[in-house]
């Protein structure tokens, strides 16, 4: 025990010392003498060692019995490490930077420094080399930025926690190292890779980056946060790609790494292929933990020291993993000697023949073309195998949505919020005409683009503020045809911001704002709504708000489904609804919940009761009503014909909705019945139409004609309904026309025929 | 004797005890302080059925975290046997197990025999998945299931059993089909071949 203690304190004291020299910009000759004899104390001391048990100088353990030559070499190289290597260090800092450690980071091309490099950079001048070549040195105020991000995140709750995960594989990174269970280095290792995490989410946090972050925490801690740094030059600019989460550029590299052993060791790997090895199991873990776990912690350092200093050369790797075997690293890493063996026996003249430059260059570029296109066909087809069965859209609407999505993304990973824009205004039209229309209210148009926003960082999975074409099918599904569980879902997610798990009142009063955006606040409604608020309690959970959204259907049906929030029509059987529950539940609440729903209700209407006709009853009333307390009601017939008359001249299916009109009271009573029933089983109202010639002329009129929208409302839902082979027939021709006018269309006809057809893919419900 | 030659892939999330139940099972070994695995590792034990038949089993080991799917699903395919590990002391790790499902269907042929495992079953003070729970999961999707310590080497050896048994009872059945033909396997027969045993100590190391 004794023992153990004293260890663990000698190696404490070693750190500290390399952090001490690390800061100094000036390396003095007593400071070179004091360290180095204060690791030859330490290698003293692991001889004095009598348990199994051989303890190297950055602390790592290893069996004697297990790794007996590995040991003698770690032995070796720590003391040639501080006395010929350190010397020679010394004097070469002296001679060509005059004393000054910073000057040696601009010498990558100097040959003498690369020769020195190769053999490992000496303990107490790694730190301040590192730095340099990692471009961490310089900035003064790091402490603050990184401790300033630690702290942001911390509060930011939203974004996914890879905290547990994170925790749990420090409790089994280097479990052979001494500071492996000490809880202070834990927690400054988890908060550099939280904080990673977070700051780039399209990584997240990617096992191996624990053993990155455990070494560099290792050979650089000094409480400024740097190598928190240091790990992002290392992710971003040396292993491009490696910890992204289809590992593309670490699967290129092994690609080369395998083309090259073919080159270099054809009797190799004819054997290996012989045998069934497959390289790349061996060679991906070399390559992202950067041979930290295959090689003794102080043989990776050499690699790493010369993959800092002359950056990703796969040539100059090389050359330095034939050094560290050069040391000879024994039997107990059997396949590295094995490798390594067969290259002493060919000449290493033939190594600079094969691995120039260029060549490597050359085919990090083939891989990179094969490589790519793979993980891209294998993810293609995993998700749209994914989606096939998630939504019900065809094989062929899925690949035309990822050609789709293919121009829009350029590279195809993901859209930003501005395609997404443009895909939601194209394939729902009633979207694009509440935009037309709040386009002249900025208070409007501000909402709708909060929304919108919204709603694009709820299906944003993964938080990197880009859809993938996952994301964004599973978001179109959701809200054409999703169930009125996954709709309520996606508006809980929209809108829990503080927490993922509740809405707070605040959260949901602006949920109430954005449904009703497009109806005035006046006074009354305000307080009405604050009132509602008050008697809320502190946290709504998701359940909380699916009681609320079945008492008042006006909550799902403004946002999610491409409904129309203007559209009375939609209010109606949300009164029926809440008025039922009049009966049931108390009377305060629900005023203030039917409230919110529709303007005013006829006292007669509360004593219906739940029979389907009552309901019928209920909702034309309701209508009316609605109509009444519309201001605009004036305007109803006026722009109803005059949208008739646009609708006759533009396109054969408007001309069936005109004929409609004429014939509205028994569709729009099946309508109302469907309506109902689809209530009834919990199914999503029906999405009404609304008529882009419509718009157009009301545009033109003005823009609070609500009344006069409802009316064509319901007339395009008759014609839907009565006219269904009519639309039928029309989509084809539509189509044809979709054919030619490809994407660049701008006439407003072509569009709306486009939109028509969207519609018809997307959501089977409009045609009832 | 009649023989076969089976894959086996061991997935699941992270932090399970994938490695150690392997390690339990081929090197009859525990160790608390077992790196996370990176990438695929690789294992290969024969072992006996019911003393009449010889099994070779080929097993892989995967990585548990999202981001190395792209890596290991190259080795799914191909499999015979699918071992889906969760842990009962972490209900994180039961939640998700659908998608796993879901994985493991597309990623190899649809006759993969699946055996869910609820590792480290002697944490039974610290449990938070029931048995019940695991049993039901299983016979909602049809697989198989038991309840493993890799600790105290508590039915590791029947897992492997049980689920080679339901591939020769397949095989038998004339439901599967076994290509012997070791497309990606290291031949135990090669003993001329002394590296390649080297090999295996590797991958047994780690």
């Amino acid at each position: 025990m004794n023992s153990n203690e004293n260890e663990q304190l000698k190696v404490e004291i070693d750190i500290n010392i390399v952090v001490r020299d690390g800061d100094n910009d000036h390396i003095e000759n007593e400071k070179l003498a004091s360290s180095s004899g204060g690791s030859g104390n330490n290698n003293e001391y692991d001889n004095d060692d009598d348990d199994d048990e051989f303890l190297d100088i950055y602390g790592f353990r290893y069996s004697k019995k297990a790794s007996g030559k590995t040991i003698e070499v770690l032995n070796e190289m720590a003391q040639e490490d501080e006395t010929e290597n350190s010397e020679n260090w010394f004097h070469f800092i002296r001679n060509r930077c005059e004393d000054k450690i910073d000057r040696l980071a601009k010498l990558e091309h100097d040959r003498s420094f690369i020769d020195l490099v190769n053999k490992g950079i000496p303990r107490h001048y790694r730190k301040k080399v590192w730095l340099s070549y990692l471009e961490a040195s310089s900035l003064e105020d790091f402490r603050k930025e990184y401790f300033k991000l630690l702290k942001e995140k911390e509060t930011q709750s939203k974004i996914r926690d890879y905290k547990t995960e994170i925790k749990l594989d420090l409790d089994r990174t280097f479990p052979n190292h001494l500071l492996s269970n000490d809880e202070t280095f834990k927690e400054k290792i988890q908060n550099i890779l939280f904080v990673y995490s977070i700051n780039n989410p399209n990584v997240g946090y990617c096992q191996s980056l624990n053993y990155i972050s455990y070494i560099l925490l290792l050979i650089i801690e000094d409480g400024k946060g740097r190598s928190f740094w240091c790990l992002n030059y290392i992710a971003d600019k040396i292993l491009p790609d490696y910890f992204t989460h289809t590992m593309l550029g670490a699967q290129i590299d092994q690609q080369v790494f395998n083309d090259l052993l073919c080159d270099m060791f054809p009797d190799l790997m004819n054997h290996f292929k012989r045998i069934g090895v497959v390289i790349q199991i061996l060679t991906i873990e070399w390559f992202l933990c950067l041979f930290s776990t295959i090689l003794p912690v102080q043989f990776a350092l050499i690699i790493w020291d010369n993959l800092f200093v002359r950056g990703n050369n796969a040539k100059q790797i090389l050359n330095t993993i034939r050094y560290v075997e050069y040391l000879s690293i024994s039997n107990s890493f059997a396949v590295v000697t094995f490798l390594f063996n067969n290259t002493q026996q060919t000449s290493p003249k033939r190594i600079g023949v094969v691995m120039s430059r260029k060549k490597i260059q050359d085919l990090k570029l083939k891989h990179w073309q094969i490589t790519k296109k793979q993980v891209k066909d294998n993810e293609e087809q995993k998700d749209i195998k994914y989606l096939m069965k998630f939504t019900s859209f065809s094989l062929d609407k899925l690949k035309s949505l990822k050609e789709e999505f293919d121009i829009l993304s350029h590279d195809g990973t993901g859209i930003g919020y501005l395609q997404f824009h443009q895909i939601i205004m194209r394939f729902f039209p009633n979207w694009k005409d509440l935009e037309n229309l709040s386009n002249d209210d900025k208070q409007n148009s501000e909402n709708l683009t909060k929304l919108m926003e919204k709603m694009f960082e709820a299906m944003d999975e993964d938080n990197d503020r880009l859809l993938n074409f996952k994301e964004l099918v599973k978001g179109l599904s959701i809200l054409s045809q999703g169930t009125f569980d996954q709709k309520l879902r996606l508006i809980f997610k929209s809108f829990a911001i503080e927490s993922k798990t509740y809405l707070t009142k605040p959260e949901i009063q602006s949920m109430i704002e954005l449904a009703i955006f497009f109806k005035k606040i006046d006074t009354d409604r305000f307080t009405r709504t604050q009132k509602f608020l008050e008697q809320l309690e502190e946290h709504t959970t998701f359940e909380g708000l699916k009681k609320m959204a079945l008492e008042n259907t006006l909550i799902l049906e403004s946002f999610q489904t491409p409904t129309n929030p203007f559209s009375p029509v939609n209010h109606g059987p949300a009164d029926s609804s809440t008025r039922e529950g009049l009966k049931r539940r108390n009377e305060d609440r629900l005023n203030s919940i039917s409230s919110l729903s529709s303007n005013n209700n006829n006292n007669n209407n509360s004593n219906n009761n739940s029979s389907n006709n009552n309901h019928n009853n209920n909702n034309n009333n309701n209508k009316h009503n609605n109509n009444n307390s519309d201001n605009c009601n004036n305007n109803n017939n006026s722009n109803n014909n005059s949208s008739n008359i646009g609708n006759i001249t533009s396109t054969p299916q408007s001309s069936s909705s005109s004929t409609s009109t004429t014939t509205p009271q028994p569709s729009k009573f099946s309508t109302d019945l469907d309506n109902l029933k689809k209530k009834i089983t919990g199914e999503p109202i029906i999405k009404k139409i609304i008529n882009k010639k419509t718009n157009q002329n009301n545009e033109s009129n003005s823009n609070n004609n609500n009344g006069g929208k409802k009316n064509t409302d319901n007339n395009d839902k008759k014609s839907n309904n009565d006219n269904n082979n009519n639309n039928n027939n029309n989509k084809k021709s539509n189509e044809n026309i979709e054919k030619e006018s490809v994407s660049s269309s701008t006439h407003q006809s072509q569009q709306q025929q486009r939109s028509n057809i969207d519609k018809d893919h997307l959501d089977p419900c409009i045609i009832m | 004797m009649e023989e076969f030659h089976f894959k086996c892939i061991v997935t699941g999330p992270p932090c399970v005890g994938k490695s150690s139940l392997l390690l339990q099972f081929c090197e009859k070994e525990f160790s608390a302080e077992l790196d996370t695995t990176v990438g695929v590792e690789f294992q290969s034990k024969t072992m006996e059925l019911d003393s009449t038949y010889k099994i070779k089993l080929e097993i892989w080991d995967t990585a548990g975290q999202e981001s190395f799917r792209s890596i290991t699903n190259n080795y799914y395919r191909g499999a015979h046997i699918a071992l889906l590990v969760y842990d009962i002391t972490n209900r994180q790790s039961f939640q998700y197990l659908g998608s796993w499902l879901e994985e493991i269907s597309q990623m190899s042929g649809e006759n993969i025999v699946t055996l869910l495992i609820g590792n480290k079953s002697d944490h039974n003070d610290r449990r938070v998945v029931k048995v019940e729970e695991g049993e039901r999961f299983a016979r909602e999707n049809n697989i198989l299931f038991i309840e493993t310590s890799a600790k105290d080497n508590t039915n590791v050896e029947k897992a492997f059993e049980d689920a080679t048994r339901q591939v020769v009872k397949l095989i038998k059945e004339g439901k599967m089909v076994v290509v012997n033909k070791k497309p990606q396997t290291v031949s135990l027969n090669q003993k001329e071949d002394p590296k390649q045993q080297q090999q295996q100590k590797k991958s047994g190391c780690c």
